[in-house]
């Protein structure tokens, strides 16, 4: 295991390649520059009307008055829009050879080889290239990245786009609305079942570049499908902001599976907004593992619309040195029958910050809804902190509702025990940790979990002899 | 005291009597009530959400409720808290406020600025007084502001037990009634503190409870929350010494169209302290519960073990309950978790009970007092314990099938 912890290539955690973009608007936002952002990319015009009725909701909006401080987000030195130095392509060997060798670094076109179906990657703020196995295109299945979405299917995207997380949600969706650039499109139609994960690949390489992609999924009655999505980020002195949307709609009996690692370097400020409307019969999960990032604030929720519809949440999150995770999840059950479980593990360490923000809703009405939130909390040294605050609103008799939270640190017993049988100690405590994230891990695909198992140990073995 | 509304003159005047020391306080106290915003209040902007603590009316006059005392002397002074403040000044103005502090809510400054009848009661170094003081607290037969202020401090080694009981005359105006506990837990003194609000169906209720426990000292709260319409209870508990602990017991039963914001805070600041929460909640009719209940771990408290569960049965469709537990810690080395369930009447347990020959009446009866039980059988005292559980029946009485 030791072995094991030598073996990692840093660099492939941290590296940035010499900017080379063809066009990059300058700092700052106003109605010019969404204009401008709007007729570089040839949009219809009620997209315009939705960018600036954005813009002018965010100019509103005030900034959360809870939470983690955001005084260090200055919305005026943030570059709206870049657009990356490649034509879009459907072929590998057409990718330029400088943004091909951050995705050699990072292992995209092996996990491609391995078992991807079709991938989307996103450098910067556009797809560079796009590539959809031929099966799934004779099914029907639309995987592409959201501008050409916007070309390509209009009549789609204006069916569904920012319905379900509309401008007006709160200040970085509206942020989002009136620059957001870049994201996939993902359309399966009814009954297709997409066995293989779609994958993409999210990077950020200019300084100060805002990154503002917009997924939007919909599964059409009976399909299935799992999205994965993985960020990974250099490191920058200055801040960056990083603003998603994520919209999903599961129609009745489909099943959405959309997982996400996030490893954002450590100045970034990711603060995204992420629904899924589940109708009857659905079920939707949620599987995060949030490790980077500077102030991460995120809570995907699923509104569980029809008879039966499911959902479950599964998270991740790694407060490590002076970074500040604000994250959970929101179950608001609308139907009879409806079931959720929320599982939130987090770690924190080297005055990291890990807070369990969530809600649990039942609405009258919703019969015989069940649902279980759980929180367990690891802290690791004395500087770090673990906050819990769920709001568990129940509103319904026959509702059966169960919270629970723990909040503790690696036990010494434990760590006697393994070292007795011959574990170094940042093994043993690699291995605990390793455990008590087990529930989630499971959940997580294969690639990602094996980094994430690197990335655990390393950060064990930086902590020192002391927990 | 009559014919007056909310005003700096009324301070004045309640404080006529009183030491300059004791007018000072009140007029401070008057000076948060006026500068404080409800929105200013609690953990977050949103609190509003769940109970709207600007509907309270503090539109009356002011009047003074009654209190009947009881106590056996050995040894221990127990006394109405106007009088002690002549005879015990010292120790009142040193204690006073320290365990509610009126700048920690707009209410409990308006308490602090306003009471005028409450409970002192000062035990002794090394004196245990086994048998119960008991006050009985009622509010008078009209709408108006009643603010009470009980301050007990429980000096080195010592032990005591306090319970209240909170009435109103049967009345169909509705009142402000306001009372404040103040506890302070010497070192290695022990408190039981025992509570039945039952409060008029119409009456807002404020109440706050906060203790300060110094080295090896124990506090244990034992609250049941039966009447008013809006009830707000907040119960603090500041751990100042180590090896202290509280345990904080409840039970609240709620018809008709009551609503109850509780919350329950356990400040841990100090090594090796332990807190136990444990509370129970009942819904029927269009009652609605707000439950909080906040662990709160600072940095260096380590080797603190702090728990908190919740559970609430509701038995009507119209039922409301909200919980919102939360952690927050600053240290690792600690041991905190919390729990909350929400749930109804399970069928297969009635259907057992009455496949044992009960009636579905009483197996109800039966289900809902065993799950009231972890906090009636941790009551010592059958007299006190009796009043909890016919104010239960009583509650139970109103149901319909």
């Amino acid at each position: 295991m030791k072995q094991q912890i030598q073996d990692i290539n840093l660099e492939k955690y941290d590296f940035k390649t010499s900017e080379k973009n063809i066009l990059k608007l300058k700092k700052g936002l106003s109605e010019e520059i969404i204009r401008e952002i709007s007729k570089i990319k040839n949009e219809p015009e009620w997209m315009l009307d939705l960018r600036l009725k954005s813009y002018e909701i965010f100019k509103r909006k005030p900034m959360p008055g809870w939470g983690p401080d955001l005084r260090e987000l200055n919305f005026d030195e943030i570059t709206y829009f870049i657009k990356p130095g490649s034509e879009k392509t459907g072929n590998w060997e057409d990718v330029p050879s400088e943004i091909k060798e951050t995705f050699e670094k990072l292992g995209v076109p092996e996990a491609e080889r391995k078992f991807l179906a079709g991938s989307v990657a996103v450098y910067e703020a556009e797809g560079v290239y796009h590539n959809i196995k031929e099966k799934w295109e004779k099914q029907g299945v639309i995987f592409t990245d959201m501008d050409t979405a916007v070309q390509k299917y209009p009549e789609l995207v204006k069916e569904y786009f920012m319905k379900c997380v509309p401008s007006d949600d709160n200040k970085f969706s509206a942020l989002h609305g009136a620059v957001w650039s870049g994201g996939s499109f993902v359309y399966i139609p009814d009954g297709v079942k997409v066995e293989l994960p779609l994958q993409t690949y999210f990077r950020m390489n200019a300084e100060k570049e805002g990154q503002f992609e917009h997924t939007l999924i919909i599964a059409q009655p009976g399909a299935e499908v799992h999205y994965v999505e993985g960020c990974t980020a250099p490191r920058y002195s200055s801040h960056s902001l990083h603003s998603a949307v994520v919209e999903i709609y599961a129609k009745e009996n489909s099943k959405v599976r959309y997982t996400t690692v996030q490893n954002w370097a450590k100045n970034i400020f990711n603060l995204n907004t992420k629904r899924a409307i589940v109708d009857r019969n659905a079920r939707m999960e949620w599987v995060s593992g949030s490790l980077g990032s500077y102030i991460t604030m995120l809570y995907p929720s699923s509104i569980l619309k029809g008879e039966n519809a499911s959902a479950s949440h599964l998270s991740i999150a790694f407060a490590s040195e002076n970074t500040w995770k604000d994250s959970g999840a929101k179950v608001i059950h609308l139907a009879p029958h409806t079931t959720s479980k929320v599982i939130a593990k987090s770690l924190s360490f080297g005055s990291g910050v890990a807070v369990y923000r969530g809600l649990a809703r039942i609405n009258k009405g919703a019969l015989n809804a069940r649902s279980h939130v759980q929180c367990d909390a690891l802290i690791l040294d004395e500087k770090s902190r673990s906050d819990t605050y769920p709001h568990n609103e129940i509103y319904e008799s026959t509702a059966t509702f169960e919270h629970e939270a723990s909040v503790g640190k690696i036990s010494d017993e434990h760590l006697f025990y393994l070292m007795s049988r011959g574990l170094s100690e940042s093994d043993a405590k690699s291995m605990i940790v390793l455990g008590f994230l087990d529930d989630v891990l499971k959940e997580i695909p294969m690639e990602f979990s094996l980094e994430l198992n690197r990335l655990i140990k390393l950060e064990m073995s930086k902590l020192g002899a002391t927990g | 005291m009559k014919n007056k509304t909310l005003s700096q003159s009324l301070v004045k005047e309640i404080s006529e009597n009183e030491p300059a020391w004791m007018l000072k306080k009140r007029e401070d106290s008057w000076r948060i009530f006026s500068s404080m915003r409800f929105s200013d209040l609690n953990d977050s902007p949103k609190s509003g959400r769940y109970t709207n603590m600007e509907m309270i009316d503090l539109e009356k006059e002011s009047a003074r409720a009654s209190i009947s005392l009881e106590s056996k002397k050995n040894g221990i002074i127990v006394g109405n808290l106007n009088d002690a403040l002549k005879q015990y000044p010292s120790l009142i103005e040193s204690h006073l406020y320290s365990c509610v502090k009126p700048s920690s809510h707009k209410l409990a400054a308006l308490n602090s600025a306003l009471w005028n009848n409450g409970v002192f009661v000062y035990v002794p170094k090394n004196v245990s007084a086994n048998i119960p003081i008991t006050a009985s607290i009622t509010s008078p037969y009209k709408s108006a502001l009643i603010f009470t202020h009980t301050l007990i401090i429980a000096d080195e080694g010592s032990a005591v037990n306090y319970f209240e009981a909170s009435n109103s005359e049967p009345s169909e105006y509705p009142s402000y009634n306001s009372s404040a506990v103040e506890i302070y837990a010497k070192k290695n003194a022990m408190v039981n503190f025992f509570s039945l609000q039952n409060f008029g169906l119409s009456d807002n209720v404020f109440s706050w409870q906060g203790g300060i426990l110094d080295e090896g000292a124990e506090i244990n709260w034992n609250n049941g929350l039966f009447g008013g319409k809006l009830s707000i209870l907040i119960n603090e508990s500041h751990f100042h010494g180590e090896n202290s602990k509280t345990a904080n017991n409840g039970i609240f039963f709620l018809n008709k169209n009551q609503h109850a914001d509780i919350s329950t805070n356990a400040h841990h600041r100090v090594p090796y302290t332990k807190n136990e929460m444990d509370w129970k909640g009942i819904l029927d009719d269009d009652a609605v519960s707000v439950y909080r209940g906040l662990i709160d771990i600072g940095p260096g408290a380590k080797k603190t073990k702090s728990t908190m569960k919740e559970h609430t049965i509701m038995l009507s469709k119209n039922a409301k309950s909200n919980a919102l537990p939360s952690l927050s810690i600053k240290t690792n080395d600690v041991q905190a978790k919390h729990g909350t369930t929400c749930g109804y009447l399970d069928e297969t347990e009635l259907f057992y009970l009455m496949s044992r020959g009960l009636s579905r009446a009483e197996a109800r009866k039966m289900i809902l007092f065993g799950f009231f039980n972890s906090l009636l059988e941790k009551i010592p005292f059958e007299a006190i314990k009796n009043m909890f559980e016919s104010k239960t029946n009583e509650k139970m009485k109103n149901e319909h099938e």
